[in-house]
Formats: structure tokens, sequence, C-alpha cells
């Protein structure tokens, strides 16, 4: 089971591109999962991806502020 | 002149910006094997503190090895305190004669130089290992820390990961003088004497040592009673009997 992930790659377009949060997965029949939150400080390019086509729904909260 | 002073002053204004940029503004740091310079490390001035937002790994490969953040406190820097002056009595001061020996010039005695103390300082200690993300398994916490000033902070690389951290330099804020609270007039405590059935408290003024009476602040002084003086009885007088003189008889005629 893959999960949905934010990416970040820094310096934008030409640096390295790394994972830095893995979804939590939401299952009333397991114990919950801890939910994370990062920070990332541009300038970077952030891409979320969603995991699997069995967990097709995600469901993100971001917020773009300055220093 | 104004041309000059004007550039002086955007000169100052931009330095104060670039500085500040350097210290309260995020920052995120790539740390991986293969990228210059390897690892990370800042310094944590004095009145300053790093908070740490997030420190991740991505494993590209086997390991099993995590990223850890190190701390080591740094010596603050020493303020200076003032020499006292000398004074002497009476005034004005009398100089210091000159030493002179025989035969001249006089040879220097070598003063000892002193063994410098070490400064005791904490061993550098790991105060946050990455979280491993892995879009494969249960995500684990990614926690936050704070290195208060001053500290040397370092990260090294781990062989087949990638790092990740998010960091931000924070000037500690300036206390604000507290305004001192109203003066209350504490009542003197009246010297007073307590009797009681089983020992007597006494409070009285104590004197200071430098000649000036202060406000007495109670000392108890306990006082062992005395023993009761058993006093013996004395003896109540028995009242005399006087005897009371018979009635002479008379005569009848």
């Amino acid at each position: 089971m893959m999960r949905g992930v934010v990416m970040v790659t820094t310096p934008p377009s030409s640096g390295t591109t790394v994972n830095v949060l893995a979804a939590a997965v939401l299952n009333p029949a397991q114990q919950p999962e801890v939910i994370n939150n990062v920070v990332i400080a541009g300038p970077a390019d952030v891409v979320v991806t969603c995991g699997a086509s069995s967990m097709k729904n995600c469901f993100i909260s971001y917020k773009k502020d300055s220093n | 002149m104004k041309n000059a002073a004007s550039l002086l002053i955007f000169v100052c204004a931009t330095a104060a910006l670039v500085l500040a940029g350097d210290f309260d503004a995020f920052k995120t740091k790539v740390i991986t094997t293969s990228t210059f310079p390897s690892g990370f490390s800042t310094d944590v001035p004095d009145h300053y503190f790093l908070r740490i937002y997030n420190l991740t790994q991505q494993n590209n490969g086997s390991t099993t090895q995590r990223g850890v953040v190190i701390a080591a406190a740094a010596t603050p820097t020493a303020t200076p305190t003032p020499s006292p002056t000398p004074t002497c009595s009476p005034s004005p001061c009398t100089p210091t004669p000159t030493p002179t020996c025989s035969p001249s010039p006089c040879t220097p005695t070598p003063t000892p130089t002193p063994t410098p103390t070490p400064t005791p300082t904490s061993p550098p200690r790991a105060v946050l290992t990455a979280a491993i993300i892995d879009p494969a398994s249960t995500p684990e916490f990614i926690k936050q820390v704070v290195v208060d000033g001053p500290a040397h902070v370092t990260v090294q690389p781990v062989t087949n990961a990638t790092l990740v951290l998010t960091y931000k330099r924070v000037a500690e804020p300036t206390p604000s003088p507290t305004p001192a609270p109203p003066a209350t007039a504490t009542p003197t405590p009246t010297p007073t004497t307590t009797t009681s059935s089983q020992a007597t408290m006494v409070f009285e003024a104590v004197p200071s040592n430098d000649g000036t009476t202060n406000s007495p602040t109670p000392t108890p002084t306990p006082i062992t009673p005395e023993p009761a003086a058993t006093s013996t009885p004395t003896p109540t007088a028995t009242p005399s009997i006087t005897p009371t003189p018979s009635p002479t008889p008379m005569p009848t005629p």
C-alpha cells in the first residue's frame, strides 16, 4: 500500500526532490495514525501526490505565508 | 553631502534587512552525503534560539541509521565587569615608592603565568532524530525542538539517505521592565511581651552591626521558666484564749 506523499524540490526545478511527508491513513478499523505537518522554506517546488488507487481520496491543508 | 548621507542611510537599512532576514526567516536544508558542504552546521548566538520545525529522512537504499541533530553549548560572550577604582585613606594618596636595587639595572622578577582554567561546557548531545518518510509504512511523529543560544548545532549526513531540515533562528524578546509594585507600609511590630504558663517569649529589637538602628525584626527569645518557688505555708497564729474571769460571788445582805 503506497501512501500519498509531499515532495519538495529545492532549489526549484534544479535541486534534489525528496519526500518530506507521508499521508496518514484514516481507517476506522485500525489504530489512528499521527497526522504530521511540515514547514518548507522557499524557494522550493512542492508536489503532492495521492496514494494507490484504493486510497484515492486525499485531503491536505496548507498555507503559503511570508516570513 | 546630502547625497552621501542618503547613501549611508540606504546602506545601513539594507544591511539591517539582510541581517534580519538571515535570522528571523525559515530555512530548509537538504542534507546528503553528495552535497557540498556535507552536513549542516550553524551557530546560535547568545540571546537567540533555534527552532527546528521538522527533520525528515528519506531512505534511498538500505540503511538503518537516522539523521540526528546535535547541539553543543557554546560559551556565552563575557560581559566586562568594571574594575574598582583603588581608594586610599587618608586622601590624597601618597605615591608608592619606586623600589631601588643594586646592582643597577634591576633584573625583572619573573611573574608566574596564570594557568587558564577550562570553562566547563556540556558535551554535544543529540536532541532530535529524523522521522523516516516511507510511503509504504505508518508515518512517524515529526517532532520539533528548540535550542537556546549560545550553541553550535550540527547535522551529519547519512549514507543512502536524504535529510530535510527546516529551522528558524529567532531573537529572544527583550524583557520589558516590569513596573515596581506600589510600596505598602508594613507596620512596625511593637515589642510585646507575652506570658504563658509554660515559657516566656520576649520580642526585642536587635541592633545591627553597622551601628544603625533598623526597624526591629522580632527575634523570639525563649526564656525558660524559673521553677516556681514552693513557699512554706506560714502558720497562722492561733488566737490565744483569754480566760474569762469567773464572776466573784457577791455577798447577799
